[in-house]
Formats: structure tokens, sequence, C-alpha cells
């Protein structure tokens, strides 16, 4: 049963909206909203959208059962698309803050209060979570994916000027205003570049907040192979063709 | 006059009906094409053309410097083929992302009505 999802509209409080891109997460989404739902913080709840880029295995049923937005794309296009849709969305219903949480159940929901709270100070526009900052874990990682994760970093650092410890992290935040600005295109893996450029061009402030990435058996089976990284890099620079 | 010259004038002129028969038909296209043709015709009919003007260019043959024109020419229009394919998949990308949006606002109006 869908019961009605929680807003923030008549509180007057900080519009905080969780974007959740899911796609073919039917043994993890379930364990993955229902923490985002029971969060708490700052005496409000969240608003969650999910946004489900074509799962073949139910998970849009699953999550539609939630007490969330859950919303579908037609046609599979990739994390970056559904991110897109998802942050769109948001903004359209008012949203001050929108953070980015991966449906495979490595993110940490404790982790979230962490990065809003220094956009909810003012002391940046967005909050990139990071695993290899002091403080930051990345729980199961293998050296392989450590070792291209750090090799990523200092793309970023050639390509966009940014100082960043850990490029390909999907847990973040920004405020609204910071949202608005960043225009993802790239709807596979190479959106993660993609909104560091952006940031980079927009000339947004950031700031890295450590936080706690779990990897398990499935989410490495079933998220990045290390080969991917060409395929990024080549989309990355193949962008170009997108402006 | 060998066999390969009516055979290339030929299949020159096929791929010249065919543009103008399926793809674009503005003028500026067109008279462009029309140029090319006239170019590949001569340089069918009169292959030793080719040669001279080869050499103009410090280039030995001039099959060699028909090869270097259609290497460049291929790249730059796969460059555009590719450059299509990609606005063409931000295009349907913002499509998918319409309708995905739509149906969360009707959703919501929905929500509002109960």
């Amino acid at each position: 049963m869908n019961d009605s999802p929680t807003s923030n509209t008549e509180s007057g409080q900080n519009k905080i909206w969780v974007v959740v891109p899911q796609f073919n997460e039917a043994q993890n989404i379930e364990m993955v909203l229902k923490e985002l739902c029971q969060c708490n913080f700052c005496n409000c709840n969240l608003n969650i959208v999910a946004i489900d880029d074509c799962s073949t295995d139910g998970t849009y049923k699953i999550s539609s059962s939630f007490p969330i937005v859950t919303g579908r794309h037609l046609l599979n296009l990739g994390q970056g698309a559904a991110l897109q849709t998802g942050i769109t969305y948001a903004l359209s219903q008012g949203a001050e803050y929108i953070v980015t949480f991966d449906a495979d159940g490595q993110h940490q929901v404790s982790d979230i209060p962490k990065l809003l709270q220094p956009l909810q100070q003012g002391r940046a526009d967005v909050a990139l979570g990071s695993r290899f900052l002091a403080g930051g874990v990345a729980e199961g990682i293998p050296g392989m994916r450590r070792l291209l994760l750090r090799m990523a970093t200092i793309y970023t650092k050639v390509t966009t000027g940014l100082k960043i410890t850990d490029t390909h992290n999907g847990l973040r935040a920004f405020t609204a205003k910071a949202a608005a600005k960043i225009k993802i295109t790239q709807n596979r893996m190479a959106h993660a570049s993609e909104i560091l450029s952006c940031i980079a061009e927009q000339k947004l402030s950031i700031v890295e907040v450590p936080v706690h990435i779990k990897y398990s058996a499935q989410s490495l089976k079933k998220g990045q192979k290390a080969s991917n990284s060409f395929n990024i890099l080549w989309e990355s620079i193949t962008g170009i063709l997108r402006r | 006059m060998k066999l390969i010259q009516p055979a290339l004038f030929f299949l020159a002129l096929l791929c010249l009906i065919t543009y103008f028969r399926f793809f674009r038909s503005v003028l500026l296209d067109r008279l462009l094409s029309c140029l090319l043709f006239l170019v590949v015709a001569i340089a069918i009919v009169v292959p030793d053309l080719t040669t001279y003007v080869a050499n103009i260019f410090g280039v030995g043959r001039g099959a060699d410097l028909a090869f270097y024109l259609f290497a460049l020419g291929s790249f730059f229009i796969h460059l555009l083929l590719y450059s299509k394919v990609v606005r063409t998949e931000v295009k349907l990308s913002e499509l998918v992302r319409a309708l995905a949006i739509k149906e969360l606002e009707e959703q919501e109006r929905r929500r509002k009505q109960v």
C-alpha cells in the first residue's frame, strides 16, 4: 500500500530531497528505502524520490510500496539520466537541498546529515562524500578499484582543477541553486565526472565530507568493472560533442 | 577507356541520385553534391589529371591523393554522424525524462485529490 509521501511543504522547514536512482536493485532497494524512510534529521522527514531506470526485476514495484515518490523511465538510459530526472523533479517541488543516494546499499543514511551540515551553514554549495578522507571508510574495496579511483582523482585535477579525494562517489548533497546549475547529459557512468566538470565551470564552492562506503559481493558484481574505466574516459572526452 | 571508368562513373551517378532522392533537399547541399560529383566524374574520365594535381601537392600518384582526401573526408563524416547520434541520444533522454516527470506530477495531483 502506497501511503502519501511525507512533505515539509506545510512545516516551512528546509525541504530536503533525496534522489535515489535505481536499476535492478530488487535485493537491496527494500532495505535502502526502509532506512531512508525511518531517518529523521533536523526534526523533519526526508522527501524521497526514487527514479527507476526501467528495471526488469520488480524494483519499481517494491519502491512503489513505500511512502515515497517513485518515478520511472520508459527506457533504460543510465544512472546519470535517472539522477537528472530526480533532481529536476525535486527542484520543481521546491527542494532547498538535494542529496543523491545510491540504491545498492553501499551508502549509509547516517552520512546524510554530515553532508547537509556545511550546506545549511552556508559554507559550501556542494558537499561531496569521500571514502578516502580521514574518517572515511571504504569497507571491502578491492585493490584495483582503489587504484583506479586514485587515478581518477588525477584525471579530475588535470581536467577540472578540482582537488578532491574521491571523484566517483554517488553520495553528494547540493543546495537547490547549485543543483539547478548542474546539467547532467552523460546518461551512463561518466556522469560523475561531468558533475565535477559542471561544478568547476560554474565555480561552485565544494567541501568534501568523510563517508562510509560498504562494498558487498553483490554490489561489486553488479557495479563498475575496472575495464569500464576506459569507457568512462572515452565518454568524458567525447562529451564535448554534447555541448 | 578502361572498364573501371564507366563502372565508377555509374556508381558515382547512383550515389548522387540516391542522395537527391533520400537525403537533405537543402539547395546548398545539392549544389555541393553536384560539384563533388563533377570532380569525381572528371577524375574518372581524365585520370591523368589527378596525377597532375597530385604532383602539384607533392604527392606521387593521383590515386594516393584521392585516398588521402577520402580518408580525411570519411573521418569528418564519421565525426558529424557521431555528433548527430549523441544529440539524438540527448533528445531521447529529455523525452523519457519529460514523460517520467509528467507521470510523477500526475501521481502528486491524484494524491492531493484523495
